[in-house]
């Protein structure tokens, strides 16, 4: 019985450390879209005041650790180009500590939206019901 | 037709109180006499971790047997409270012998005052 | 003061940092769709607090002490030893989640404020008295109506947010959307929070008499933290999901509540998760003392000074840090809380069961114990409680 259980346990593990490339692609797709519009959102917010400096920058940290984490991920299950939705993000979070170190508010926007084009997010309709 | 004590249910795992309703401890354990040719008697009330942890598994008995000789001052044997003192059971268990009378609390002193009360705000008159 | 310990039991043990972290996720992620599962779990929940409250007032005993007393010590053993490493593990959430709070606000990385939080949460157990911990986080805690204003604010599509509070099955991403369910039930069924409503009854030295305000206050207390939660996944839906953004972080879940409040939005949001999860962390603090001292049968009691319950106030003087730590090495606060969530869920059976029979039980209730309704209710909640514990790891694996 335990050496059931065991087994049991230890299939479960494998089947939760070995996921499809399919899976890890669409996760990955998902993740940068939903980073790319995070940071578009912050982006404006932080524009128009209503958001902190520290508070941004914290998003946009936040942001590059999340992203270098799901790109590893994404690689380990789906090679490059299930990652590349997700480098293709990242890869604008360096322009975007720039803008923030400088306070260049414009520069911000224009690299946070390019970060959410570089992956289109999945928008989730606000009813009980989808189609 | 006498009344009867269902140990298990009335007594056993059951909060021990004083006269003045303070809190002793749990009912760890059942000490019988056991008599030749006579039927076991009831003897006392053990609260003592080992006798309750002994009942889940003997060696976590055996690992409560040895922090209690290695931390607790000067007990080598679990607090019993002879079951003459008993009054009543139920949901809780009533003895007529004062908590400061049995060493139940030996190791909560102990703590009280060499660990809790050299801590700011740990031993101060007065409400809290 | 009795709807007090409802509502601190409700924004400590029912709104906090699992709460707000699911709502979150299951707003941005599915919309409406999941309000049933809020729902659902509320009323379990009220009739759950009920019980526990109607046990102290008519035992004078907690969960943990009848536990014990009805179900014997090797019983008991497997519920401490669960309880004790799960309340652990969400207690190092909770610190992370004020941490957090802190982070969002001033930008300095919450791990500089875990051991700040740590000793606040201690400092105040140690000195305050129940009664402060109670109203303190009740007025306080207050400040999560800034969801419910935000959602008053934004004007939600009610005839869709009412569609939501009727089950439905998923439209996409059914493992994804059972996880977050049995998140969302493991951040309700939280066993912490029911030992913790008994132990505050009994605190109050709450009697007969009490039974119907404990009606009134676990209803209310229970449904404020509902209103909110739901209010969260209202917000959470309308302002980050609409925009493709999902909750990976509390970073993202801190911009709900821009759109109503602009520069005041991040700042509220702080205050909310640091207000609950403060909340949350004193009742899981105080909850591991009170499983320990109601266990065992050592003197308990938040009102008595440190040095005349000692062994109380040890457990939670070496919880305290030991779950900080532990926070501090685990990192990312919200990953701990969804694991712990799960958890959760698979530790509620472990409560409910005997809970089931100590309502029966006519030494511990007399003349109120459940009726049948009671009895079929409580089954029900034991029930979905283990086949949701039998799926969660599953899902765990799958959908986290």
């Amino acid at each position: 019985m335990r050496q059931v259980c065991v087994a049991t346990a230890a299939v479960l593990l494998l089947c939760g450390c070995a996921q499809s490339p399919e899976k890890a692609a669409k996760e990955a797709r998902e993740a940068a879209g939903s980073w790319g519009a995070t940071l578009s959102a912050a982006a404006e917010r932080w524009s128009s005041g209503d958001i902190s400096t520290s508070y941004f920058q914290s998003v946009v940290t936040q942001a590059g650790t999340a992203l270098r984490q799901e790109s590893r991920t994404a690689r380990k299950s789906g090679g490059a180009s299930a990652a590349a939705p997700v480098d293709a993000v990242a890869s604008h979070v360096d322009a975007l500590n720039d803008a923030v170190a400088r306070g260049d508010r414009a520069a911000a926007i224009d690299a946070a939206h390019a970060a959410a084009s570089a992956a289109p997010a999945n928008p989730t309709p606000p009813v009980a019901r989808p189609q | 037709m006498a009344d009867l004590l269902p140990l298990v249910r009335d007594v056993l795992d059951k909060q021990i109180l004083d006269p003045e309703d303070q809190k002793i401890g749990k009912v760890d354990g059942i000490v019988l006499a056991l008599r030749a040719n006579r039927p076991p008697r009831v003897m006392a009330i053990e609260i003592s971790q080992a006798t309750a942890w002994r009942r889940v598994h003997r060696r976590l008995g055996d690992l409560a047997d040895w922090l209690r000789a290695r931390f607790a001052p000067g007990q080598d044997r679990p607090p019993r409270i002879l079951f003459e003192h008993f009054v009543s059971g139920g949901i809780d268990v009533r003895v007529d012998v004062s908590c400061n009378r049995t060493r139940a609390r030996a190791w909560e002193d102990w703590l009280g005052e060499h660990v809790i009360a050299k801590i700011p705000g740990g031993r101060r008159d007065g409400k809290k | 003061m009795n709807v007090a310990l409802g509502i601190v039991s409700s924004i400590g043990g029912f709104l906090d940092a699992g709460a707000i972290a699911t709502a979150a996720l299951a707003g941005a992620a599915f919309g409406m769709q999941m309000l049933w599962v809020l729902v659902a779990g509320t009323v379990c929940v009220m009739l759950l607090t009920e019980m526990c409250g109607r046990l102290a007032c008519v035992s004078h005993h907690t969960i943990a002490d009848a536990v014990r007393e009805r179900c014997g010590f090797r019983y008991f053993s497997f519920l401490l030893v669960g309880e004790v490493c799960v309340d652990v593990l969400v207690l190092s959430a909770e610190i992370g989640g004020v941490a957090i709070a802190l982070h969002l606000v001033t930008g300095i990385d919450y791990r500089w404020f875990m051991p700040i939080v740590a000793f606040a949460l201690w400092l105040i157990i140690w000195v305050g008295t129940f009664d402060i911990i109670e109203n303190g986080v009740s007025f306080l805690g207050l400040v999560t109506l800034a969801f419910v204003v935000g959602v008053w604010w934004i004007g939600p599509p009610w005839h869709e947010v009412l569609k939501g509070m009727i089950p439905s099955a998923p439209a996409h991403d059914s493992a994804r959307y059972w996880f977050i369910a049995v998140g969302i039930i493991g951040a309700l069924f939280e066993p912490f929070m029911l030992n913790f409503y008994s132990a505050g009854a009994v605190e109050e030295k709450w009697s007969i008499k009490d039974i119907p305000m404990n009606r009134v206050t676990a209803v209310l207390g229970m449904g404020f933290g509902s209103l909110i939660a739901i209010s969260i996944v209202i917000m959470s839906a309308l302002t980050l999901g609409t925009h493709g953004i999902q909750v990976d972080s509390y970073e993202q879940a801190a911009l709900m509540l821009v759109q109503p409040f602009g520069s005041w939005g991040v700042p509220l949001f702080a205050a909310c998760l640091g207000v609950a999860c403060f909340g949350a962390a004193q009742q899981i603090s105080l909850n591991l003392a009170y499983l320990f001292s109601q266990g065992f049968g050592w003197n308990w009691s938040e009102n008595l000074k440190p040095h005349e319950d000692a062994r109380f106030a040890l457990v939670y003087t070496l919880a305290i840090p030991f779950a900080a730590l532990l926070g501090v090495v685990l990192g990312d606060p919200l990953q701990i809380t969804t694991f712990s969530m799960a958890l959760n869920a698979l530790l509620a059976p472990v409560i409910v069961f005997p809970l089931l029979i100590l309502m029966n039980d006519r030494h511990y209730l007399r003349e109120h114990r459940n009726g049948v309704v009671g009895n079929v209710l409580v089954s029900a909640v034991v029930v979905i409680a283990f086949l949701i514990a039998l799926v969660a790891i599953p899902l765990e694996i799958l959908g986290g």
